[in-house]
């Protein structure tokens, strides 16, 4: 069965991939051992990412687009 | 005076050497799946894994790397082509000091010294190099040591582990370090 990352970090982060096992995972590439994931914490969360983490990314959302503002009326002089 | 940010205007390439002062051992008994490679088609894609070992299925208590400390700056991990012309492979020899001759360490060392096994090793730019394979599975070639003979001395074992492979492997899957429950 697959890992779940806690609640918490819904919407901000998400498995690249289905994680079996654990939940206790060691990094040492990253620099980060005995790293819980059922209960990350998103400071570790950010920290795996930014150091190159392929298991874990940042959930992008888009921004909802911006109304597009009327254009003046031509002046006609 | 000098100016300490001319000096370092132009970084060296970060390169440096030796290993971490933590690696893995799994026997490969509890391996179900080992991790595939990368179908990526970027530079050194072909070395790299994709996904993760599998251990279901090992038995409670096992299904999980061991982790093990190092003495520091005594490892290394090292590669070399052996083999004839059209039949040449790469020897991986993984050393690595255990700092003590306490039963601990002579308790590991004995149970690793026949066990056919995979050894995750990192470097110190971190990469993590797979040493032995389900079916080319890494072995202990040397365990040396023992109490030094003086102030001066070492009181630690040495160990070589050694293993043949046609394509060295940089794994960039986790480490599951939990016993299968």
């Amino acid at each position: 069965m697959s890992l779940k990352l806690p609640d918490a970090l819904s919407g901000k982060y998400r498995l690249t991939q289905p994680v079996k096992g654990g939940p206790v995972f060691d990094f040492p590439a990253q620099g980060l051992y005995k790293v819980n994931l059922t209960t990350l914490s998103e400071s570790h969360a950010e920290l795996l990412v930014q150091r190159g983490c392929t298991i874990l990314e940042r959930v992008v959302t888009k921004e909802p687009a911006k109304p597009k503002e009327p254009k003046a009326p031509a002046s006609g002089e | 005076m000098c100016v300490i940010a001319n000096l370092t205007a132009v970084p060296c390439a970060a390169n440096a050497p030796g290993i971490k002062t933590t690696a893995y051992i799994v026997p490969v008994s509890e391996i179900t799946a080992e991790p595939g490679w990368s179908t990526g088609t970027s530079e050194g894609d072909y070395v790299k894994t994709s996904g993760n070992y599998d251990f279901t299925g090992a038995g409670v208590g096992k299904g999980y790397f061991r982790s093990f400390p190092i003495l520091v700056d005594t490892g290394s991990y090292a590669l070399s082509g052996v083999g004839g012309k059209g039949s040449k492979t790469f020897k991986e020899t993984f050393t690595f000091t255990l700092q003590g001759l306490n039963a601990e360490q002579l308790e590991f060392a004995t149970r690793m010294l026949n066990i056919p096994a995979a050894f995750l090793v990192t470097d110190k730019v971190g990469v993590v190099h797979v040493i032995g394979h389900k079916d080319e599975a890494a072995f202990v070639t040397t365990v040396e040591g023992g109490t030094g003979d003086g102030p001066e001395g070492d009181r630690t074992l040495v160990v070589t582990v050694e293993a043949y492979t046609a394509r060295p492997m940089v794994y960039l899957g986790t480490i599951d370090t939990t016993p299968n429950v």
